[in-house]
């Protein structure tokens, strides 16, 4: 998954775009080691040190990673999609914020 | 003593799986006590057939020294229930009156999911054995297939079945099923919302292997709810890693991948 992810960030520097994350490792400072490690320059949220934290439970998310791409609206939009799915996903939305959409 | 003698199969296969990476987790299906039938006899026969396989399997696996020895043992003693799926179904047919008839059929759709022998497995059940109690794990195992034949059996079960927990798991499996569909057809969403509200009003009670069949219908309704496409994203506020709050509306304007994960 990283380096998909981080060629996405990378494409889209400048661009109206985020990715973020929510973490379920258990040990935070460990995590820190891999994030600088493996390059992961995009925000996470910390989900308490587990795989039933708070925004897992909030979202009912059973399976890693879960994916969900929302549009400028905060509007889910697209879910479960994965590598050259979830960049043709992003590439439409943006595509829909350049029309004034 | 049928019981006894499936019981410390069941200790062996659980024993030989611990050895080996993604050994089948499938247990076989546990036997009523009874007197050793003929059928009983190659019932067991089979289940030890399918046990020595696994045993092997775990046993090269284990001893294999390099990846490259460990893919040999994958691809050549991975145990495949599928060949022995006909031999139960046999099993099955030949001796239709035995008890342990409906117990080879459910052996053969907990073990495989898809293919001829499954759905003739799945026929046969549907066609005599409806109303048994095998219904309850079968319909716990069918949960996750996609098939028009599994789709009927479920359907029937939640009809005809006079068990109560058959009902409830027939119930919960067509849920499931239609969540599995509307991932590709939302508008199978509908279907799924129908079975959710029927679980909760009528099996909420009944068991699940994370907490009871109401908890997890209650989930799916939450989700089409507040989950689906098309909903705003439920606002997330926390810590990033490094402990400074954020929260997801602060990124309106913009696109947004969320990605629950983990290093593991």
């Amino acid at each position: 998954m990283y380096p998909h992810e981080r060629s996405l960030v990378k494409r889209l520097a400048g661009k109206p775009f985020a990715l973020l994350g929510i973490n379920s490792d258990k040990d935070r400072e460990a995590l820190k080691e891999v994030m600088a490690k493996e390059e992961i320059t995009w925000r996470s949220w910390w989900d308490g040190g587990s795989t039933r934290g708070p925004i897992s439970s909030q979202y009912n998310v059973s399976a890693w990673p879960t994916i969900f791409v929302l549009d400028a609206k905060g509007v889910i939009r697209y879910k479960g999609v994965r590598g050259d799915a979830m960049d043709k996903a992003v590439d439409t939305l943006l595509a829909e914020i350049e029309n004034g959409g | 003593m049928l019981r006894s003698i499936t019981g410390v199969l069941l200790v062996l296969l659980m024993t030989a799986s611990l050895g080996a990476q993604r050994a089948p987790a499938k247990l076989p299906v546990k036997v009523k006590p009874g007197p050793l039938t003929e059928a009983g006899k190659k019932y067991r026969a089979l289940l030890g057939e399918f046990g020595q396989q696994r045993i092997a399997y775990s046993k090269a696996y284990r001893e294999a020294k390099t990846a490259e020895d460990r893919l040999k043992v994958r691809r050549e003693l991975f145990p495949q229930p599928g060949k022995l799926a006909d031999k139960f179904l046999a099993l099955a047919r030949e001796h239709a009156d035995d008890p342990i008839a409906v117990q080879a059929l459910s052996w053969v759709v907990s073990n495989v999911r898809t293919g001829k022998a499954a759905n003739e497995a799945i026929d046969l059940l549907i066609k005599d054995y409806i109303e048994d109690e095998a219904m309850v794990a079968v319909c716990q195992r069918l949960m996750r297939s996609m098939s028009p034949q599994s789709h009927k059996l479920l359907t029937e079960v939640l009809e005809k079945s006079p068990l109560r927990e058959a009902k409830g798991h027939a119930c919960f499996g067509l849920m499931m099923q239609a969540k599995y569909a509307a991932r590709a057809n939302p508008a199978k969403e509908a279907e799924v919302k129908k079975y959710a509200e029927r679980v909760v009003k009528d099996f909420a009670d009944l068991k699940h292997y994370r907490g009871s069949l109401g908890e997890a219908a209650k989930r799916e309704l939450y989700e089409i709810e507040n989950l689906g496409i098309g909903k705003t994203a439920p606002e997330i506020t926390g810590e990033d890693i490094a402990g400074t709050n954020f929260k997801l509306s602060d990124y309106r304007g913009k696109v947004v991948v969320i990605d629950f994960w983990g290093n593991w």
